[in-house]
């Protein structure tokens, strides 16, 4: 059954199709989510809050065929929500206890894992990797993460991150740009930087 | 070594991709599953509605002093067009362009006043929308009102580009003037401001009425008929142009709060 077929079913009654729409994106949201934070609890928290405002928030929905991106922006204005609420609570900007705790084991790479891992990719060394990617992530700024979420993880278009941001198309290309910037000095520190 | 954006993005790609997020705990996802399905059922979500209906639902909203005044509009001109004396059904057509758009706007500011556009904005009303459900009914029936005077007009012996120069040019130049200015002004707009502005511009349209006439002396009805014709269809783009500026206007990012509504 399509998305909207779906939808126009749970909004003429058959609610309990809502089980099924959740469990068709969960995972989607859920990762978004756990790149977006870092934590495995705030991911929860998060994909929780962005199916709870999709059920209050459905007969609103107008079908352009593009409800993952309509469920995205709201998974992404719900780590906002997220982020916003942690700085109120003075929780340190960086809630990724998780994360900070391999932090030390495996820090932001100060070698050439990465580079590694790229020339041999082996299972064991995923892991590693995985964390300090998440860790690179971490350290970029909330906006920036998110465009890199949106164009490397999900495959979106500037054009199309533009309007699940809800920012111009010349702001999307400076996040991106900075945000490619930073990951690579972070990923690869030895390489010789890229003359444009 | 020189390397090309792409293969840096290809390799940036290649690299983000190991970063697999840990699976979700099942018995978490399940339970929110189940949570969500149980809480759904609770919801009442509001019926997809075509569009006649949405207009029809509009419309039940208007306030009955609206029809009313349609009624007395259209009492009025056929009053005066029943008196034989064509200079007197003038003077009625010159009322009835500022009457209709009086009725128009007075609809559409009510959703300005009182703080409206905020109530509409918290209750998921889409306030654009909602301008252009109000102008679609109340277009619609102005223009049924105009047809219905023509037809009457024109059976009492007046022409076209008459009854145009008398009603149809101001009501479009009119409301389309008012059209921007509740786009420009928002939730400052006031209505007794609009009628100021309305009764100026019927005042300083009476004189062109003069020089129409004095126009149709010197060139004859066919060149009139043509002039009053093309500024007419001029200004109907017109008056289309600024309801549809007023329609796609985004008003929740514009309160000047800086307060962002959810989605």
């Amino acid at each position: 059954m399509q998305d909207y077929e779906l939808i126009k079913r749970i909004r003429q009654g058959e609610r309990a199709l809502f089980g099924e729409l959740a469990e068709r994106y969960y995972d989607v949201i859920y990762c978004y989510c756990y790149y977006q934070t870092g934590n495995e609890q705030a991911a929860w928290d998060c994909t929780q809050e962005t199916f709870y405002h999709l059920m209050r928030f459905l007969d609103t929905y107008t079908e352009k065929g593009k409800f993952k991106a309509y469920l995205l922006r709201i998974a992404l204005n719900a780590c906002r929500d997220y982020f916003r609420q942690s700085k109120n609570d003075n929780i340190p900007y960086d809630a990724f206890a998780e994360i900070s705790t391999t932090e030390d084991k495996y820090p932001v790479p100060k070698t050439d894992i990465c580079s590694s891992a790229l020339q041999h990719p082996s299972p064991e060394n995923q892991v590693e990797t995985g964390i300090m990617i998440q860790n690179a992530l971490n350290q970029l700024p909330e906006f920036q993460r998110e465009t890199i979420i949106l164009f490397y993880y999900y495959g979106y278009k500037q054009r199309e991150i533009a309007k699940i941001t809800g920012v111009p198309l010349s702001t999307v290309k400076t996040r991106l740009r900075a945000a490619t910037e930073k990951l690579r000095d972070t990923l690869f520190p030895s390489e010789e930087r890229r003359i444009p | 070594m020189k390397r090309s954006k792409k293969n840096d993005d290809e390799q940036l790609k290649t690299l983000l991709q190991q970063n697999i997020p840990p699976k979700p705990d099942s018995q978490k996802r399940q339970m929110l599953i189940r949570k969500l399905s149980a809480d759904a059922a609770d919801m009442d979500y509001l019926e997809p509605e075509s569009f006649s209906e949405k207009i029809l639902t509009t419309g039940s909203y208007f306030s009955p002093w609206t029809w009313l005044a349609f009624a007395v509009s259209l009492g009025l001109f056929l009053c005066g067009v029943k008196s034989e004396n064509l200079a007197q059904a003038y003077s009625y057509l010159l009322c009835l362009a500022p009457g209709l758009t009086l009725i128009l706007l007075s609809e559409l500011s009510k959703t300005f006043g009182h703080n409206m556009w905020e109530m509409e904005a918290v209750c998921r009303y889409n306030l654009p929308r909602l301008f252009l459900m109000r102008l679609t009914l109340i277009s619609g029936i102005d223009f049924g009102v105009m047809a219905f005077c023509f037809v009457t007009f024109h059976r009492a012996g007046g022409l076209f580009w008459e009854f145009a120069l008398y009603a149809l040019l101001p009501f479009f130049l009119l409301s389309a003037l008012c059209l921007l200015l509740m786009r420009h002004l928002g939730n400052r707009c006031n209505r007794m401001g609009l009628l100021a502005v309305i009764i100026f511009a019927e005042a300083v349209w009476v004189p062109f009425t003069d020089a129409f006439w004095r126009f149709q002396h010197r060139f004859g009805n066919d060149v009139t008929e043509k002039v009053v014709l093309c500024a007419t269809v001029l200004a109907l783009l017109f008056y289309l142009g600024s309801a549809v500026a007023l329609c796609t206007k985004k008003y929740y990012g514009n309160t000047g709060k800086g307060k962002i509504i959810w989605n």
